[in-house]
């Protein structure tokens, strides 16, 4: 192996996780524009059935404040927050990063704060959405460590999955693309064993989806290892 | 006082002149749109804070620095070959040229690292020699040498990008020395003392205030970046862990972290963010520690005051450079010469580091002075004094205008197979006027370096 492939389990972590709130940022970000056409046309309370598919509670007086409720809400997992925690995993592994990836993140995370004390247009968000697709095209295009690639794309992939499932409920979907995952999952380690849709439970696949990260990235198993040699 | 404009300024000037001055924010908005941050903490607060940089740049002429790097280059000679002495038969203090006192009091001497030795010699693989330009004999002057985990070089080397990017106008109308090449010369500095295996970036982590130059340094040469814990040692060899499960021989370790958090089992038992066992790995010799175990020793601010002796006793060589003129309470004539002129000294503390512990005597109060002097009797090795050098302001831009800030020069150097200086460095200045004190820690911001010849 040559210098600058190996990726360490903190760095692998923080690549996934970036993939995974970029696209959250950036489905979360869609959504919130479409609830804001439905809160005006359809009915007020479209923004609220939203949240609550995601288990979130939100107040607001109207479709502005809707937006901005969904960008600077207190509650955990606001988008000013999710485009936050993507640039903490982002600034962790920039070292594997295309820089205009890094600075198009940033930029957005510094507009975002910038803007707190301002009022959110749906034509804000559309730019910063437009702004999360450049980002992950930019990596698909740019990156040239594979890996590093990968690890973002597979977070994207497991995000957009999850997001699949608590808003639309569609476990057909999942189970149409799975081996998606499955051949990023292998590219990643060899040793990944594949999984499968075999239950119709979300909450119960939920839970397993969001594990199968344990089989692409073993934390534990270095130190294991470790442990057992010394013990010998 | 600001530095005579010499004609390879007139020339930046002349270009200056007719460039469009309107991109010069550009450069603001660059360092944060790409998080080039230099952090502080502050009252115990972690404040992400991208550097501040000044669009003018201190210009060297090439023959000018040419003298420089030979003195550097020497002096990092001199201090490696003292390292190496120091740890093993110690003949500069046999010979009574360091006195042993010095030696065996200094905070970051390491007596049970006696007879360890680097591969291929190197201890002071990666240096940042502090220097100012004395304003009344117009000679640089040393001020410190850095030879534990020196930072700073990714700023220059950053914002010399944006630069070219923004007003190429300069590089092509200039002979500007390149320092791009700085990334392959650490990689081959890495390389060649590499024991086989990896080379690893071993940070502190994200809070750390130069996490930013971690991570570039990782990406320009190709290491990879680890946090304590992504490392094992595991019979006296060191491992990174793959995400993948696969163990990674490492064979050489660029740390930016102190010796004190090194290694829990070695150092600090409270450390978090070290390698458990990665001394003992270093002392089998299967890993190259970049900076040695114990480097501290010889950038000791009252050693400081015995490297020019270290280059006429290892290299047999007048210095090519001179320190700043310095007195040790140590010795009786000093301590006199200290006390009666405490007003006009610069009081340094030799346990402290950044700008911090650093007290101008003409500001201290008449109960402060008495408390110092009667520290100075207390603990002589604990204190350095130091003319106050007045050295040369450099112009910056700000509050609206061109205004003088004093500011000093970092070189860094390479110690390789061959011992290299970048050409250009990063030069630090102070944000107030009349302030003495450029270090970042300090809040100070920073200037690209050019070496340019007409």
């Amino acid at each position: 192996m040559t210098n600058g492939v190996a990726i360490s389990v903190n760095t692998a972590q923080r690549l996934y996780w970036f993939g995974r709130y970029v696209q959250r940022a950036e489905t979360m970000l869609k959504e919130l524009v479409n609830s804001y056409d439905y809160v005006i046309d359809r009915d007020a309370d479209e923004g609220k059935k939203l949240y609550a598919k995601l288990g979130v509670k939100i107040e607001y007086d109207n479709a502005l404040d809707f937006l901005k409720q969904g960008v600077y809400g207190t509650y955990g997992g606001s988008v000013e927050q999710i485009i936050s925690w993507a640039r903490e995993n982002a600034i962790e592994s920039r070292h594997l990063l295309a820089e205009r990836g890094f600075s198009t993140l940033n930029k957005i995370h510094n507009q975002l704060v910038a803007g707190r004390d301002h009022p959110v247009s749906p034509s804000n968000l559309e730019e910063i959405i437009d702004n999360c697709s450049l980002i992950l095209g930019i990596f698909s295009t740019e990156l040239d460590r594979t890996r590093g690639y990968q690890l973002i794309r597979f977070g994207q992939q497991i995000e957009r999955f999850d997001l699949i499932l608590r808003l639309y409920g569609e476990i057909e979907m999942v189970t149409v693309d799975i081996d998606v995952i499955n051949t990023i999952a292998r590219q990643l380690n060899r040793n990944y064993r594949p999984i499968n849709v075999t239950t119709s439970d979300i909450p119960k696949f939920l839970i397993f989806l969001n594990n199968v990260v344990d089989r692409v990235i073993l934390k534990d198993v270095c130190a294991t290892k470790l442990t057992q040699s010394q013990g010998q | 006082m600001i530095e005579p404009i010499s004609p390879e300024y007139q020339k930046f000037y002349d270009i200056f002149e007719n460039v469009d001055q309107s991109k010069v924010p550009k450069f603001k908005e660059f360092l944060e749109a790409n998080a080039v941050n230099f952090n502080l903490f502050k009252d115990g607060n972690f404040i992400e804070r991208s550097f501040p940089f000044d669009m003018i740049p201190r210009i060297i002429p090439k023959q000018e620095f040419d003298h420089l790097e030979a003195g550097i280059i020497q002096r990092v000679k001199a201090l490696n070959a003292f390292l190496n002495d120091i740890y093993n038969d110690q003949k500069i203090v046999n010979d009574g040229v360091v006195p042993r006192e010095y030696v065996d009091s200094a905070k970051a001497f390491l007596p049970e690292y006696m007879g360890v030795n680097p591969p291929k010699g190197i201890r002071t693989h990666i240096s940042g020699i502090d220097l100012v330009k004395d304003a009344v004999s117009g000679d640089w002057v040393i001020l410190e040498d850095n030879l534990r985990v020196p930072s700073g070089v990714s700023y220059p080397l950053t914002i010399r990008r944006a630069l070219r990017h923004t007003y190429p106008e300069f590089f092509e109308q200039m002979k500007i020395s390149k320092i791009k090449q700085y990334g392959e010369q650490l990689k081959a500095a890495m390389d060649y003392v590499n024991t086989g295996g990896l080379n690893v970036v071993l940070t502190p982590g994200r809070y750390n205030s130069a996490y930013y130059e971690h991570s570039y340094l990782a990406k320009i040469t190709d290491a990879t970046l680890a946090n304590g814990d992504d490392l094992i040692v595991e019979n006296d060899e060191v491992f990174l862990c793959s995400y993948n499960g696969e163990r990674l021989r490492v064979g050489a370790i660029y740390r930016r972290l102190d010796d004190d958090f090194l290694d829990p089992e070695e150092f600090d038992k409270e450390s978090l963010i070290g390698v458990r066992g990665l001394a003992r790995a270093y002392r089998a010799g299967n890993v190259a520690v970049m900076n040695s175990i114990g480097n501290g020793v010889a950038d000791d601010k009252g050693i400081y005051y015995f490297v020019p002796q270290m280059v006429k006793y290892y290299l047999n060589e007048e210095p090519i450079l001179r320190n700043a003129p310095t007195y040790l309470p140590y010795y009786e004539k000093d301590r006199e010469y200290i006390l009666a002129n405490i007003d006009k000294l610069v009081i340094k503390d030799v346990a402290e580091a950044g700008g911090y512990g650093v007290l101008f005597g003409n500001r201290l109060s008449p109960e402060k002075r008495a408390e110092i002097i009667e520290m100075i009797l207390e603990e002589p090795r604990r204190w350095i004094a130091q003319e106050v050098i007045e050295f040369y302001d450099l112009p910056c831009m700000m509050e609206g205008g061109i205004v003088p800030r004093k500011a000093d020069l970092r070189a860094y150097v390479i110690y390789g197979e061959e011992v290299s200086v970048s050409m250009g460095g990063l030069t630090r200045y102070a944000m107030e006027e009349g302030n003495y004190l450029v270090n970042s820690s300090q809040g100070g911001g920073f200037k690209d370096t050019w070496v340019v010849e007409l």
